[in-house]
């Protein structure tokens, strides 16, 4: 078959099936495997490139190639995100199914059936994360300067991406993007360059008070809590649990609720470091209840 | 709160709806929780400026996106399998949850 002729039938063909973004010509003395490498970004790629253009053998010099649109970057994100989930995962059921889609998927996008492999590689990666199925908590704080800060504190690791380049940041690890550059690595709490600061001594309410307060907006109120300050701290982070889950971040070592509702409660503070790290947590339980309604009794103003 | 069609700011109470480009401001030592339709709750810190970038839930796409442009957030997504949240800052894009959804 001529060059022109192979290249005529790919168009036509591939044009049914998934739309290129474009089309390169074979260079003279380029193999399939560097054709691959220039195109597609892997030298292995070559049997996908040739699927996809519907080719049998390496094509000659001067061939016209088409090369696959965003379909394909899609089924690799897929196919990434598929086999780190695996690499993660525990052995068992669930990773032994997930490594048999993957490699499906990956077959797949050998034969350059991209939506097909996003799908099961897609399916991988919700088989693993079904079974973790465990809530994903994080923080991002925007710096005056412009600095993001993300930490985070439980669950699965969440993308940070800038400049292009994509960082996961797992729970414990906290992550700096200074405006204009790309994220740098994540860092473990533990591991800070600056040492963690102390926690903080609480002060008010009292442990295990009893505290009758009075109807407000949200419950009862107001809630002052309050702690001594930690050297160096650039902030406060207190963790309500109780009827109601709460975060709050203060630059201040007292913070007021307007309102709770009644219940239990336990808070917790920790200190923030200027580079975003958390100190050792204080924590304290509390009881909201309604308080007694002062009633005041004056002269009546009559004789 | 600011509405996306408005230029008024104006006090949010508790129950005020806010759609997609409305925009929150939080003052010193105030706080807010944003619960979104995919169950995914942000806990919006004192001092902070964010936009509500997309509120709809696309076909098997729970989805929540908010931009932060000054100040600090606390995010849960409690089905990380199904849901999925991006936080957009000035310096970065931060994402939790689901990548891609098929179904």
């Amino acid at each position: 078959m001529s060059p022109t002729l192979a290249t005529a039938l790919a168009l036509l063909v591939a044009t049914a099936t998934t739309p290129p973004t474009g089309e390169t010509v074979v260079r003279p003395g380029e193999s399939l495997a560097q054709l691959a490498a220039r195109t597609l970004g892997s030298e292995g790629a070559g049997p996908e490139l040739l699927a996809f253009n519907h080719l049998e053998g390496s094509p000659a010099a001067g061939t016209k190639v088409l090369l696959p649109g965003p379909e394909r970057a899609r089924a690799v994100a897929a196919i990434g995100s598929a086999r780190s989930a695996v690499v993660q995962a525990p052995a068992g059921s669930a990773r032994t199914e997930a490594e048999a889609r993957l490699a499906e998927a990956e077959s797949l996008l050998a034969h350059a059936r991209y939506a097909e492999a996003a799908s099961q590689a897609d399916g991988a990666w919700k088989l693993l994360s079904e079974a973790r199925e465990e809530r994903s908590r994080f923080a991002v704080a925007v710096e005056p300067d412009g600095r993001t800060r993300v930490a985070v504190h439980e669950g699965a690791p969440v993308r940070v991406e800038a400049q292009g380049r994509t960082r996961a940041v797992r729970a414990g690890e906290t992550l700096t993007v200074i405006r204009g550059q790309p994220p740098g690595a994540p860092i473990l709490e533990a591991a800070s360059s600056s040492p963690a600061p102390e926690a903080p001594v609480l002060l008010s309410p009292e442990p295990g008070l009893k505290l009758g307060l009075e109807p407000a907006p949200g419950g009862l109120g107001p809630v002052r809590f309050s702690w001594r300050p930690v050297p160096d701290a650039s902030g406060y982070v207190l963790e309500l649990a109780g009827p109601r889950g709460h975060i709050f971040r203060t630059t201040q070592p007292v913070l007021t609720v307007p309102g709770l509702p009644a219940g239990k409660y336990r808070w917790t503070v920790r200190a923030v470091q200027a580079d975003g790290t958390l100190g050792p947590p204080a924590s304290r339980a509390v009881q909201l209840v309604p308080g007694r309604i002062k009633l005041e009794v004056k002269e009546a103003p009559w004789q | 709160m600011k509405r996306a069609a408005g230029d008024e700011w104006q006090a949010a109470v508790n129950g005020t709806a806010l759609y997609d480009d409305d925009k929150l401001r939080t003052e010193r030592g105030g706080s807010a929780e944003l619960h979104f339709p995919s169950g995914t709750v942000v806990v919006v810190s004192e001092d902070t400026l964010l936009g509500i970038a997309e509120t709809r839930a696309a076909p098997g796409r729970p989805q929540a996106d908010v931009t932060v442009l000054r100040g600090a957030v606390d995010a849960t997504v409690d089905r990380p399998a199904n849901q999925s949240l991006t936080v957009g800052t000035p310096a970065a894009t931060v994402r939790a949850g689901r990548e891609i959804v098929f179904q």
